[in-house]
């Protein structure tokens, strides 16, 4: 395994004082309106491009699918076009769009009230619990249902039950089915079909309208990938639908991945709801970098991970233009120097191995994390 | 009925409302003319009128839901320009007749420059010739035929007395040019008030003025004859009662003009207002009081000055129903679409453009009054 020591040095994480937090504040505010100023038809002309790809992609994607059958090479092209465009649609399009990053523009198709992605998850459900539960309350254990999805022990701040001792397989079937997972998020947040409602659950949709929504959208994208576009490619018809079954699975793997790498590593930290109440806008700031981290990476995977790669930034800007996170980091991460707060970045196999640890690690009963170890699982 | 079939597909396959909006990345087309949602309008010429006037003549094309672009004079239409990637609109009333329209298929906007305004001096200094923007079907009600039935009940003399000041002159140079000719039976005459040397597209009035009997021009420069007054108003007619007035120009003109007018026993029932465009935001007030309209509710909230709460809490403590969901500005769950007027956002600390655009209640104050469509 990778070395897991990021060199963080732990003595740089002491809790900031209020006045602390409060010029921390106005120095990302800082960052925030600097990028904000320069917003604008570089962005368009960015996001647009990315579209034209990811459009290109596809298209180009579903035709090689059909010359499967001249050659199977053409099939796996097929395949890797298709997942790629699925992968730019969700991540560097749907997932920033949603987050309102180009509603500026005014552009009815890049709105964040009206886009609708490529994904078994409806747009609407995503926003309530990504943008709203996920980045409102990141790593705060009970509000958050994002850290470890209700399925995985990925902290001492869940007591262990045995069916943690083979949640590394439970992870394995998640990435595989990840689409599926974040389509049922909600509900089984709402305990829509089983499980009493967890007490101090504020409901923000009703049950019926859940699962009307939700069955809408998992049934369109059932028709598109498994009926309509392999009739369409008439006797060529298993060939397609194999070929969309790999291209989702090549994306739920990579998405799965990716959204792992930014809150999982090791050295991210937990916090409880008690530490966070009525926090200050220099408290929400100071917890999203410590519950964050960073991949390294050359500019393509960058985009490919639709900038979740500067998880950090997007957690502290999630409103700014994602293809501004990597400029952004630089002055990001002086700041944190600055303040003594830990900023937790790495090349993508050490920060996914020690993912991996996590995920394994808190599979066994371990009670309380002491010693060396609570360095690398860090509660606030 | 196939539309609403191809409509499903295009939203099961490509997850796009229409299919059109699915390719719509590769046209360099305004988006909401490629979605038939606005007409599209090509720049066919900019004149300068004065040093802060200038007249914008756009052909049109299109159709917007299966309509060919049509007006009646004194109308306007929303102009959307895309400025440093973002697409704005602001309402312009049409300047040019309706012949020219039938014509050759354009219309003439003529637009002030506004003080600090972020839209009419940008636009004068960078559009071209041949560039592509959008505008919406026509709009408002300052049209001749809403005073037709009030002039045919009198019975003497039939009057329309237009009144103008400075850029106001825009829709009565359309009306004029429009109906002058084609109602014989009634008296025009517009009073046109602006500053000595800025009269503005005066060619064609005068020679209207000579080709037609029932029309009288009279130009009056405000610096030295002075805003609208009784006597102004005793040259061209003696008999108020028997006219009807249109007024349109700055506020302070409207209001003064209004109350002249009022005072020499114009029945109130005669007399047309147009508010003239909206104010740009360096002429806002903002600590003073504003009305908040929330258009599905059809609920109108007065504002006091001192009240700084947010469009949500005005929305919450008002019944009117609004998704909300961290109140801090992150999720834009709270996201909806303000019609018009201006919010201040209490977290960038910036203040927003005046026109349609989405904004986040939870952090939104209203500054103006503001049209928001919750």
């Amino acid at each position: 395994m990778a070395t897991l020591d990021k060199g963080f040095n732990n003595k740089l994480n002491k809790k900031l004082s209020e006045e602390q937090l409060a010029q921390l504040a106005i120095d990302l505010d800082g960052v925030k309106a600097k990028a904000m100023e320069q917003v604008g038809s570089t962005d368009e002309r960015y996001i647009k491009k990315i579209v034209r790809l990811q459009r290109s992609l596809e298209i180009a994607g579903r035709i090689c699918l059909v010359l499967g059958f001249m050659s199977l090479y053409f099939w796996g092209i097929g395949v890797l076009l298709l997942s790629a465009s699925k992968i730019l649609d969700n991540m560097e399009i749907g997932h920033n769009v949603l987050h309102g990053q180009y509603d500026w523009m005014n552009d009815p198709t890049l709105n964040s009230q009206t886009f609708e992605w490529d994904n078994a998850c409806s747009s609407e459900s995503w926003k309530r619990v990504h943008n709203y539960e996920h980045h409102t309350y990141t790593n705060i254990i009970g509000k958050d249902r994002d850290f470890g999805y209700g399925l995985l022990r990925l902290s001492d701040d869940f007591s262990w039950r045995l069916r943690n001792l083979w949640q590394f397989g439970t992870y394995l079937i998640l990435s595989t089915l990840f689409q599926w997972g974040i389509a049922f998020h909600e509900m089984a947040g709402e305990r829509v079909f089983f499980g009493k409602k967890k007490a101090g659950r504020e409901s923000h949709v009703d049950v019926e309208q859940l699962k009307k929504v939700f069955y809408s959208k998992s049934t369109r994208q059932i028709l598109k990938d498994y009926v309509i576009f392999p009739l369409l490619a008439g006797p060529f018809f298993v060939m397609v639908l194999l070929g969309n079954l790999a291209a989702n699975l090549l994306r739920n793997f990579w998405t799965s991945t990716i959204i792992f790498c930014g809150h999982f590593p090791t050295e991210v930290y937990t916090f409880t709801e008690k530490e966070c109440e009525n926090e200050s806008r220099g408290h929400w700031y100071y917890r999203q970098i410590l519950g964050s981290a960073n991949l390294t990476g050359p500019k393509w995977f960058h985009i490919l991970t639709g900038h979740l790669s500067c998880q950090v930034e997007h957690h502290l800007f999630p409103e700014v233009p994602a293809h501004r996170y990597v400029a952004m980091s630089k002055e990001v991460q002086d700041i944190a120097a600055k303040y003594g707060i830990a900023y937790n970045t790495g090349n993508f196999f050490s920060q996914y191995a020690s993912v991996l640890q996590r995920v394994i690690y808190f599979s066994f009963p371990v009670g309380k994390v002491t010693g060396k170890k609570a360095a690398l699982y860090p509660r606030f | 009925m196939l539309n609403d079939l191809t409509n499903k597909l295009s939203l099961t396959l490509f997850n796009n409302a229409t299919f059109k909006a699915y390719f719509s990345p590769f046209s360099t087309k305004p988006i909401a003319v490629l979605m038939g949602d606005m007409f599209a309008a090509k720049v066919v010429t900019l004149a300068t009128e004065n040093n802060d006037m200038y007249s914008l003549t756009l052909a049109i094309s299109g159709k917007v839901d299966g309509e060919s672009f049509s007006f009646t004079p004194g109308q306007y239409i929303d102009l959307q320009v895309k400025q440093n990637g973002r697409y704005l609109k602001r309402p312009f009333t049409i300047s040019s007749s309706r012949a020219q329209l039938k014509q050759d298929r354009t219309i003439t906007l003529t637009i002030k420059k506004q003080v600090s305004g972020r839209i009419t001096p940008w636009l004068a200094d960078t559009v071209e010739k041949g560039e592509l923007l959008a505008i919406s079907p026509a709009k408002g009600d300052f049209v001749l035929s809403a005073c037709l039935p009030t002039v045919a009940n009198k019975s003497t003399s039939k009057e329309v007395i237009f009144i103008a000041g400075g850029s106001g002159i825009t829709p009565f140079h359309s009306l004029l040019l429009s109906h002058v000719a084609d109602h014989p039976h009634i008296n025009f005459t517009l009073l046109y008030y602006a500053r000595t040397n800025q009269h503005v597209l005066c060619e064609n009035l005068v020679a209207l003025e000579c080709e037609q009997d029932n029309f009288t021009l009279q130009l009056l420069h405000s610096d030295r004859d002075g805003h609208c007054c009784a006597e102004h108003i005793n040259t061209i007619t003696t008999d108020l009662n028997n006219s009807v007035a249109y007024i349109c120009g700055p506020n302070a003109m409207m209001e003064n003009t209004q109350a002249v007018l009022l005072g020499m026993g114009l029945a109130k029932g005669s007399l047309y207002l147009e508010q003239f465009g909206l104010a740009s935001f360096s002429h806002v007030d903002v600590n003073a009081a504003r009305q908040v309209s929330f258009t599905s509710t059809n609920k109108m909230i007065n504002v006091s000055e001192t009240n700084q709460q947010t469009l949500l809490t005005l929305a919450e403590d008002n019944a009117v129903p609004a998704k909300y969901g961290c109140r801090i500005g992150i999720c834009q769950e709270c996201k909806c679409k303000k019609v018009s007027g201006v919010v201040y956002n209490s977290q960038t600390k910036t203040y927003s453009d005046t026109g349609e655009e989405d904004i986040q209640a939870c952090i939104s104050v209203p500054v103006t009054d503001v049209v928001i469509n919750l």
